[in-house]
């Protein structure tokens, strides 16, 4: 957009042409001839103008037939006018924030003047008590996808004042990747303010980085809101806690306050996008898509008990993992799972997604599951097993470890090692008895899935009260091994 | 005493369990019952050692138990990354979509099934196979977006479609699954699939042209052996291009970094050790550049002669590992090179 001061003076409000135009027929000419005075005189109207322009902002819409003036306001030095015009056509309505985008486009302006632009966005909605997509969208490409930090944080406030719940994914994936403490606390913010488990997250990030100030008032604000009681004094630490004690409920609930957010069209809407992604061809979009999902807590899973009977496999998969990810937040969809469970097109992803829910209904099925002559349902059952053990599990895990393969089955020292991790887990059995099983698999090592191994051997070693002597530099699996039977012998000399 | 109850209980038990497993892993190798679902490379070895052994120490069997791997997937916390290291069969998910990740035996790796299993049987690209696994014949195990599955994911297949490999249809296999000849005069493919851990592979891709001048030497590299850029891959591979300047008597003066072939990993942001390879690229790919050689592609370095400098020494370095570090210390650490962590692919001194 390029000054048009033609039109300018013939848009302008009567009274103030003499003067305008007296003065600006030839900006640079009197500056030469008058000096220091001719300057003087041209700010004094620069003033003005401002002014001028914040009496339109005022009177709203009847001044829209003043549209031009007011885009070539935005271009000029003074600061004042700038900030005046900007405002006035907010004033004005959906032509003056169609304006406000084209003018953050214009590479002539600087970076403080796109992003008090940015900020702007937002305004309408308090002018007028509705916002427009127009602005959204705006906003939300902004806080993405600007190059300036300031103009991104600046975006980012402005989408959570607009409220706009479908911009969730995006400042979600935005804040995995920020670099930039001003944004992240920005995008936190709005996160928080937009009711989505990712702000809390951020700001609990920001908080570990030692950044708190930036956003103590917010944080302040949402625990105010979750009637979580913070002391003035408090330190760090303290939010940090509260913060946790907020984002669990924001996990479980999907909720912020006593808004819910899974029953805002928007938000589902834009869920409802987010899993379509899971299904796609890029494993990096995949990834995204699976990381909003993760942050996103209840609200996602409405979208992923769709995505549940969806014709692809493909994408049943996917959601079937993702479920699994949230765990027991997503215990809506375990009567789905288990209507699927008999499906030979994904037979072992749907028993790890209901061993990671947890639902106790869905444990028949894994019992059963984990005596299937197929290896890698049986792993799968037990994967989901391992996953939330509890004590009322133990007599069936250890019976897993006792009895006869089925028929013509494949062993597995996954299964058994899985098996093995669970009744670790479970503070209520014998540890030294499981590391006992534990050691009995260490010939079969070399054939076990090695992250489940590790796994394994460190929670025997820390329920056997072995700690990690040298946190700087952790055992390695032999070394492991070796404290493992070393403790056991010595217990058992006792 | 209920302790020892429970111990002999469980004792006992796993007798029943080694047993089995003894079985499977050391002489049985039963098959589940279920379509191939369950079979496990060692038992494809019963039939087919020669290629099982060329398997077992490529880069394909170790993608789940790498250290490094481990190390940067957080042990598989983050579990995206089991998807391409421990795959199901990309023929029954699609081999236009990424892989999704197998449940069991994973400690294997991309397996034999991950390329020949579909459904309950096994694809391959021999016509006239037979055996007791019932292989068929399927184009698909040919056509580079199999591969594409888990390699496209850094862009490798893009990098290949955009050379003259592709219009004249040599694939990836030409390269990483060449012919062999096996005992008894029959034809075979290479599994050990040489790639970027192969020294010789890796001295084929670069042409190196030294042009010394009155104060200083031009130096042209031109990727024409790699059938994608060099080297391909994110984050992990990198090749740096070093310069050591020499006095009369051979001592070092100067050390000169010329420059980094890499293509960052997405979520990288920050330089490591000054090298130029860091631009910002704009807006939501804010991350350094690529600096990736294309195939084909010619890149000039004009470099000036220090004072003093009696000769340089050109150095390529190729290494596997993640998250690059300096070219010195590699050099100086043989460890690198014995782990196979790193490799000199190009030396030559010039004197002036």
């Amino acid at each position: 957009m390029r000054p048009r001061f033609a039109v300018l003076f013939a848009m302008m409000p009567t009274a103030a042409v003499p003067v305008f135009v007296g003065g600006c027929g030839s900006r640079a000419a009197p500056a030469i001839v008058y000096g220091n005075a001719v300057a003087e005189y041209i700010q004094s109207l620069e003033r003005r103008r401002g002014e001028i322009l914040g009496e339109t902002s005022v009177r709203g819409t009847q001044y829209t037939q003043s549209r031009d003036w007011i885009e070539s306001a935005l271009l000029v030095k003074s600061g004042t006018v700038r900030t005046a015009a900007r405002q006035s056509l907010v004033g004005m309505g959906r032509v003056g924030i169609e304006d406000i985008i084209q003018y953050i486009d214009t590479e002539e302006i600087g970076t403080s003047a796109r992003a008090g632009a940015a900020g702007l966005l937002a305004l309408y909605k308090h002018s007028f008590g509705f916002t427009l997509p127009a602005a959204v969208k705006a906003a939300a490409d902004l806080a993405t996808r600007a190059k300036e930090p300031a103009v991104r944080a600046a975006a980012a406030a402005a989408v959570g004042e607009l409220g706009e719940r479908s911009a969730i994914p995006e400042l979600t994936l935005r804040l995995r990747y920020e670099t930039s403490t001003e944004v992240c606390a920005a995008l936190a913010v709005a996160l928080c303010r937009l009711g989505a488990l990712a702000g809390v997250g951020g700001l609990r990030e920001l908080i570990h980085r030692g950044e708190l100030e930036p956003c103590i008032v917010s944080i302040k604000f949402i625990l105010a809101n979750e009637g979580i009681a913070i002391a003035e004094d408090a330190e760090m630490e303290q939010f940090d806690a509260a913060l946790a004690v907020a984002q669990r409920r924001w996990f479980e609930t999907g909720r912020v306050s006593s808004e819910p957010l899974v029953n805002d069209p928007s938000l589902e809407i834009a869920m409802a996008r987010v899993v379509a992604r899971i299904g796609g061809a890029d494993l990096r979009a995949v990834d995204d898509a699976r990381f909003i999902l993760s942050m996103s807590g209840a609200a996602g899973v409405p979208a992923l008990i769709v995505a549940l009977h969806d014709a692809s496999v493909y994408m049943r998969v996917r959601a079937m993992e993702v479920l699994g990810i949230l765990g027991p937040v997503a215990r809506a969809a375990t009567p789905v799972l288990l209507t699927m469970t008999g499906d030979p097109e994904h037979p072992a992803e749907v028993l790890v997604a209901l061993g990671r829910i947890g639902a106790p209904e869905a444990r028949p099925v894994l019992y059963q599951f984990a005596d299937d002559p197929r290896i890698e349902v049986r792993v799968a059952a037990a994967r989901g097993l391992a996953a939330r053990p509890e004590v009322s599990m133990a007599p069936r895990l250890r019976e897993f470890l006792t009895r006869s393969l089925p028929d013509g089955a494949a062993p597995s020292p996954d299964a058994a090692l899985l098996c093995i991790q669970a009744l670790i887990m479970i503070p209520e059995t014998d540890a030294f008895a499981v590391a006992d099983s534990l050691l009995q698999m260490e010939p079969f090592a070399a054939h076990a899935d090695p992250a489940v191994l590790e796994r394994a051997l460190d929670a025997a070693l820390a329920r056997c009260g072995i700690a990690d002597e040298s946190a700087s530099k952790p055992a390695d699996t032999n070394e492991k091994w070796k404290r493992l039977r070393a403790a056991t012998a010595v217990h058992h000399k006792k | 005493m209920r302790k020892l109850l429970i111990i002999i209980f469980i004792s006992a038990g796993l007798i029943f369990i080694i047993i089995g497993l003894t079985g499977a892993f050391q002489s049985d190798g039963r098959a589940a019952p279920n379509g191939m679902a369950g079979v496990s490379s060692a038992q494809c070895m019963r039939c087919h050692a020669d290629i099982y052994e060329e398997w077992k120490d490529s880069f394909h069997a170790g993608a789940y138990a790498d250290p490094e791997v481990r190390k940067l997937s957080n042990d598989y916390t983050n579990e995206q990354c089991i998807d391409c290291h421990a795959p199901r069969p990309v023929l029954e998910t699609g081999i236009d979509k990424p892989p999704l990740p197998r449940s069991a035996r994973r400690a294997e790796g991309v397996d034999c099934l991950a390329c020949h299993g579909d459904g309950g049987s096994i694809a391959t690209l021999s016509k006239t196979a037979a055996g007791a696994c019932g292989p068929r014949f399927d184009a698909r195990l040919g056509d580079e977006r199999a591969c594409g599955t888990c390699h496209d994911q850094h862009f490798t297949v893009q990098e290949w479609k955009q050379t003259p490999f592709a219009k004249d249809g040599i694939g990836c296999i030409a390269c990483h699954i060449p012919a062999r000849d096996r005992e008894g005069g029959a034809k075979g493919k290479n599994h050990s699939m040489p790639a970027s851990h192969d020294e010789r592979e890796l001295r084929k891709v670069l042409q190196v042209k030294l042009e010394p001048f009155a104060t200083g030497v031009k130096i042209i590299i031109k990727n024409v052996g790699a059938g994608h850029h060099f080297p391909t891959d994110e984050r992990s591979r990198a090749a740096d291009l070093i310069l050591r300047w020499k006095d009369a008597n051979g001592a070092i003066i100067k050390i000169e970094k010329v420059d980094r072939y890499r293509n960052p990993y997405r979520d990288e942001t920050g330089a490591s050790d000054g090298l130029p390879y860091r631009e910002e690229s704009p807006l939501l790919e804010r991350r350094p550049a690529s600096t990736l050689l294309p195939y084909g592609v010619e890149r000039t370095y004009n470099l000036t002669r220090p004072d003093r400098a009696a000769a340089a020494d050109f150095i390529i370095i190729y290494k596997t590992i993640p998250y690059p570090t300096d070219a010195e210390k590699i050099l100086a650490d043989d460890a690198s090179f014995k782990d196979k962590k790193a490799f000199i692919i190009f030396e030559q001194t010039i004197r002036f």
